[in-house]
């Protein structure tokens, strides 16, 4: 189990969490962040590698490795 | 609401091309053994709904109504694409062709406006010739770079109407600006996605039936289709920093 902190953003494959230049970590089951987009988070969770074929470049979708966070929970930190 | 149509029977799905560049993309002939079709694909959304999620298998059951034929084991596998599957389908265009993207517009207003001046000429039913002469007497269309890609070659000109589909994607650092027509030149474009774990693009289809944008999730498997309005579409997400609205041309059916 891990907990990261990062700025909760949504990306079209689900709700991310952005952690400077870091690779996005994506929260398993979760579309969207709806009002909480934006606010700094601390989540706590699973952290998994996944990996992502797509059939070919050209086909829609993630390639290669993908951060997810399974059975995520967090709480909304005072803005810096 | 539903209505119905009557439409010939064709046997064989035949190719037919568009000249493209160096690329032939293929049109779908219509194929179709029809007594009753829907005049969509589906509902438009309700008020207050922005978004609707398909499956597969369901989008394909409500197509081939609307259609009023089977979709075809070719673009079955053109639909596994993904949402650039979906617009190929409707745009009646087969692998290995992608979604042109000759006529990109910054606007959705200045798409509609070369949709419709495209409209107007194929209306005619014009030749090869006859459509170029119209090109460059138009007052929209004769300022658009790439209208030479976009000509009828063996495909009757009478059977072709004009669409609109949108992209959203990665600029990679390139401009993807529009020009004083309001065009956007993509062929420096390579379907690169963000780098670092982001999907690649997200193409609409615009179902001017209803005014909502078909896409989707990314490529089979797991694939799921959205039906969206535009403003739910193109909701801003960390994969693209650009959308562009593209015309193309498809067979009508």
């Amino acid at each position: 189990m891990v907990t990261l902190r990062g700025v909760a953003a949504n990306a079209h494959a689900g709700a991310v969490l952005l952690r400077g230049e870091h690779q996005p970590v994506y929260i398993e089951g979760l579309d969207d962040w709806g009002d909480s987009t934006g606010s700094l988070l601390e989540v706590h969770g699973k952290l998994v590698e996944i990996e992502k074929p797509v059939p070919d470049v050209e086909s829609h979708g993630i390639r290669g490795q993908l951060l997810v966070l399974r059975n995520a929970r967090w709480s909304q930190l005072p803005t810096e | 609401m539903r209505r119905l149509l009557s439409r010939a029977l064709v046997a064989v799905v035949i190719s037919a091309g568009l000249t493209t560049g160096m690329v032939t993309p293929v049109l779908a002939a219509p194929a179709a053994a029809v007594d009753i079709a829907a005049a969509a694909i589906a509902d438009p959304l309700p008020a207050g709904q922005a978004s609707r999620t398909w499956s597969k298998n369901t989008y394909i059951e409500s197509w081939e109504r609307h259609r009023g034929r089977p979709m075809t084991p070719q673009e079955r596998r053109n639909l596994d694409r993904g949402c650039i599957g979906v617009t190929q389908v409707n745009l009646g265009r087969f692998i290995p062709s992608n979604p042109p993207l000759d006529l990109s517009f910054d606007r959705l207003s200045k798409a509609r406006r070369v949709q419709s001046a495209l409209d107007r000429i194929l209306r005619k039913n014009p030749t090869p010739a006859q459509f170029r002469a119209a090109v460059r007497q138009d007052e929209v269309l004769s300022t658009l770079k790439n209208m030479d890609k976009v000509l009828p070659n063996d495909t009757p000109s009478g059977t072709l109407n004009a669409q609109i589909y949108s992209k959203r994607f990665w600029s990679n650092g390139a401009a993807y600006a529009p020009d004083g027509n309001d065009q956007v030149d993509m062929s420096g474009y390579r379907y690169q996605a963000r780098p670092g774990g982001y999907t690649n693009y997200d193409y609409g289809w615009w179902d001017q039936s209803i005014d909502n944008w078909w896409h989707a999730n990314h490529a089979e498997p797991g694939m799921k289709i959205y039906q969206s309005t535009l403003a739910h579409y193109s909701r801003p997400l960390e994969d693209f920093d650009r959308q562009v609205f593209i015309v193309g041309l498809a067979r009508k059916y």
